[in-house]
């Protein structure tokens, strides 16, 4: 979709829905909401929606940092303890390594 | 038109040649072109119980490193510190595979794995003895706990390191050649004294395993399905013990206490090396005994089944024992639980047999060595009073057919054996039982489960001018008297033990061509006559492509071993009766379960022609070796306990072997580097161009038709 064609408080309502939708674990959907709306956040000359439009992008981008740094830190305490938990960690291991324990 | 036709003919020429000259090309892929691959099998593969993972592994991608073949202590040297090519791989001829050597190789970072040379192995090769087990074998599972007697002195335990690289052993001069002919000397071998430079020619061992960590998490990882399939780690250690008594007492009359007579031996040993599990000393000769006593004392079985009071007699050929004991403690497992033998439920069964039974356990262990030519009895100090008649009796028996027995003067242990098992539950004392075996002290088997415990380190091996494998089979050996004696003497002992009755030499007499050819089949070829006698029609094409003796080595559970089935047969031939039958109904049809039918190929009809199959009816039973700890009803087993043997086998996928060239790691960086040098170039070079298109590409306005050849128009 080609948001130079879209009217300024359908790109509201879009930006919104995105941010809205991101709380259902897709911290994806946040992602592409801070890069699409970026450039309408911060660059474009101002209008009415673009305050709110600001406003969502940059939770957004809270949001997805927050999901990485959780994403990161999940997967280094799993790949260096996973072996120390025993079953536990063999139990949410969807592969497990051969020839390692 | 004429034109065109002949267009044709010559087209049609060109490409009957074309397809001529590429019919006799022979295409070749790159990889064969860069790898020499060779034929061993025999690795180094890794096992696991519950607290540790020893044996070999390779990275899942295979290990490399470059060939140096060690001669010397300066080879040594040369690959442990001052080699400029490393990582190495070393070539070890079979006297330098020591413990020692192979642990101060293996924890060096600068080695990637060992290969060593194992062609025609001779005891002389290691004068001072190897053996892969510990100097205390089976360690912690018997009835004395701790390690006061070193009884397997040559053992330093390598087997159960983690050595964590891959150990290949080459038995085929062909791979020898390979690799010391066409990699070693060619490419690696220093020029007077000169080491090499790259390239140099490098060995790649491939033997990745599943398994690690330890038994509990590799079982574990095996019942699991995480990723939407089941993949399976390791597989408990196990197989079938052989048993068959004497009386085969059914289930409707009582077997009163104390009136069961157990003389048992061990059948499985292990080594470093798959396929490489030969095993005379420290199992064969009391395998061969056994028999050739069952054999020689079936002689009397009518005159001992007929009397009211008299003791029944059971010959058990235990599986695993090698691996603390897994297949004695799965038969008390059973016998606690009162079932076993195992019914299947028939009306008339074998009354079953348990602790409370048994009357005496007599154990032949390591008998092929003597020790000051005698064989020793070792008695456990508790029960010794019981034991003085017994002792008494299987001396004068012996002094009878040549075979001298003396009492071995180590007062406060046992060495390993089955009986430790059954001494752990009988408690202190209350169970008379000796181990009859060749050392007094230590043993005097110096390769005891290793790959060089081979016939003619125990005079089993025939003269060299004797080639023909049917004079080898009947030839008799200085191992086959000695043999044939013990097995008399232990007759006539077992007969006193079970009747109280006296017996001459000339009655019990165990025949020496028994043993002949139970050594020649168990040690030289399995493809022999006794064999090929017993074994089921079936069977017969597998056993003749058979050339190298079986393996001794327990394995896993999941099919009985050869040997397992053979001394299964072996044993129903020489205690059995033959019956009227046919392949169709050679089974229990009157469901009296005592009894077991075989179905043999039988003799031959003529020499070298067709056989005549026969029915042979006995009591001989398989009955499960695999450790309580991974039975079926074994709930929540604590893995710490070494209450019973947890070992597990890793599984794998393949053994490869293979020699190819190495250049520098220097020159593999300028490779990679001008690729991609080369890449970014070209990048850089299209993006101007297509920048640039305008200029560079002008249009002249000339139309694809001028592209049509206007001979066609």
């Amino acid at each position: 979709m080609d948001l130079a064609k879209v009217k300024d408080e359908d790109k509201l309502q879009l930006c919104r829905k995105y941010w809205i939708g991101g709380f259902v674990f897709l911290p994806f959907l946040w992602f592409v909401n801070a890069c699409w709306f970026f450039n309408e956040a911060f660059r474009k000359p101002a209008y009415a929606e673009q305050k709110m439009i600001r406003s969502y992008v940059i939770r957004s981008m809270i949001g997805t940092v927050v999901w990485v740094g959780g994403v990161v830190a999940w997967v280094t305490i799993f790949q260096l303890k996973r072996a120390s938990w025993g079953a536990a960690g063999d139990s949410i291991s969807f592969v497990i390594p051969k020839g390692y324990a | 038109m004429a034109t065109h036709s002949r267009q044709l003919y010559l087209l049609l020429t060109l490409i009957f040649l074309l397809s001529h000259c590429i019919s006799q090309v022979r295409p070749k892929r790159i990889k064969d072109m860069i790898y020499i691959p060779l034929e061993a099998q025999n690795a180094c593969f890794r096992l696991l119980n519950a607290t540790n993972q020893i044996g070999c592994s390779s990275a899942q991608a295979g290990n490399t490193g470059a060939v140096h073949y060690m001669q010397t202590d300066d080879d040594m040297d040369f690959v442990l510190k001052t080699g400029t090519t490393n990582p190495y791989i070393p070539i070890l001829d079979a006297k330098d595979f020591t413990t020692d050597k192979v642990l101060k190789l293996a924890k060096s970072d600068r080695v990637n794995g060992i290969v060593v040379i194992s062609v025609n192995l001779t005891t002389s090769d290691l004068p001072n003895g190897f053996s892969a087990d510990k100097s205390c074998p089976n360690e912690g599972y018997g009835n004395h706990q701790g390690c006061d007697k070193k009884w397997n002195a040559a053992g330093h335990g390598m087997l159960f390191e983690d050595l964590d690289i891959p150990i290949f052993s080459l038995t085929a001069q062909g791979d020898v050649d390979k690799i010391l002919t066409r990699c070693w000397e060619p490419f690696n071998k220093p020029i007077n004294g000169k080491a090499r430079t790259f390239p140099v020619c490098a060995v790649q061992l491939l033997s990745p395993m599943f398994a690690a960590k330890d038994a509990e998490t590799c079982i574990r990882r095996s019942n699991l399905i995480n990723d939407l399939s089941v993949t399976i780690y390791c597989d408990p250690l196990g197989d079938k013990n052989v048993v068959t008594t004497l009386k085969a007492i059914p289930s409707n009359e009582t077997r009163p206490p104390k009136s069961v007579i157990v003389v048992a031996t061990r059948v499985d040993s292990f080594s470093m090396f798959q396929n490489e599990f030969p095993s005379a000393d420290t199992t064969v000769t009391g395998i061969v005994t056994l028999l050739a006593t069952a054999k020689a004392l079936w002689k009397l079985q009518d005159f001992i089944a007929s009397q009211k009071s008299s003791k029944d007699v059971m010959f058990a050929f235990f599986q695993g024992e090698a691996f603390d004991y897994i297949g004695s403690s799965r038969m008390l497992y059973e016998m606690k639980k009162n079932r076993f033998p195992a019914a299947t439920g028939g009306n008339v069964k074998l009354q079953t047999i348990d602790m409370k039974h048994i009357a005496q356990f007599v154990e032949l262990s390591q008998v092929g060595l003597r020790d000051q030519d005698s064989l020793w009895l070792h008695v456990d100090p508790k029960a010794h009073n019981q034991t003085v008649d017994m002792l008494a009796k299987l001396k004068k028996y012996g002094a009878a057919s040549n075979t001298t027995f003396n009492e071995s003067p180590v007062a406060d242990s046992l060495p390993p054996a089955s009986l430790q098992t059954f001494l752990k539950e009988a408690g202190d004392g209350s169970l008379p039982s000796f181990v009859v075996t060749d050392h007094k002290e230590a043993f005097t088997n110096k390769f005891y489960n290793s790959r060089l415990d081979v016939a003619s380190s125990i005079g089993a091996d025939y003269p060299k001018d004797m080639n023909d494998t049917n004079e080898q089979y009947n030839a008799n050996t200085t191992q086959s008297e000695r043999i044939t004696g013990l097995a008399t003497a232990l007759a006539q002992y077992l007969f006193w033990a079970a009747t109280g009755n006296e017996s001459t030499p000339e009655e019990l007499q165990a025949d020496i061509e028994d043993v002949n050819h139970m050594l020649f089949c168990f040690l030289h070829s399995p493809h022999c006559e006794l064999f090929n006698y017993t074994i089921s029609p079936d069977n017969a094409d597998a056993l003749n492509k058979n050339k190298q003796p079986f393996p001794f080595y327990v394995t896993v559970t999941s099919s009985t071993n050869q040997v397992t089935s053979l001394i299964q047969r072996v044993l129903g031939y020489f205690t059995g009766k033959v019956v009227n039958g046919s392949a169709d109904n050679c089974k229990v049809t009157d469901s009296d379960e005592r009894y077991s039918y075989m179905w043999m190929q039988g003799p031959m009809k003529t020499p070298g022609g067709s056989r005549e199959a026969v029915c042979y009816k006995n009591t001989v039973k398989l009955s499960v070796a695999e450790s309580p700890a991974f039975a079926d009803d074994m709930e929540d087993y604590d893995w710490n306990s070494r209450k019973y043997s947890t070992w597990t086998e890793s599984r794998w996928d393949t053994f490869t072997i293979r020699v190819f060239m190495i250049p520098s790691k220097q020159f593999q960086t300028q490779v990679l580097s001008t690729g991609v040098i080369f890449l970014v170039v070209s990048l850089v070079f299209m993006y101007w161009v297509n920048a640039k298109a305008d200029i560079l590409f002008t249009r002249t306005g000339v139309s694809r038709e001028y592209l049509v050849n206007p001979a066609d128009t």
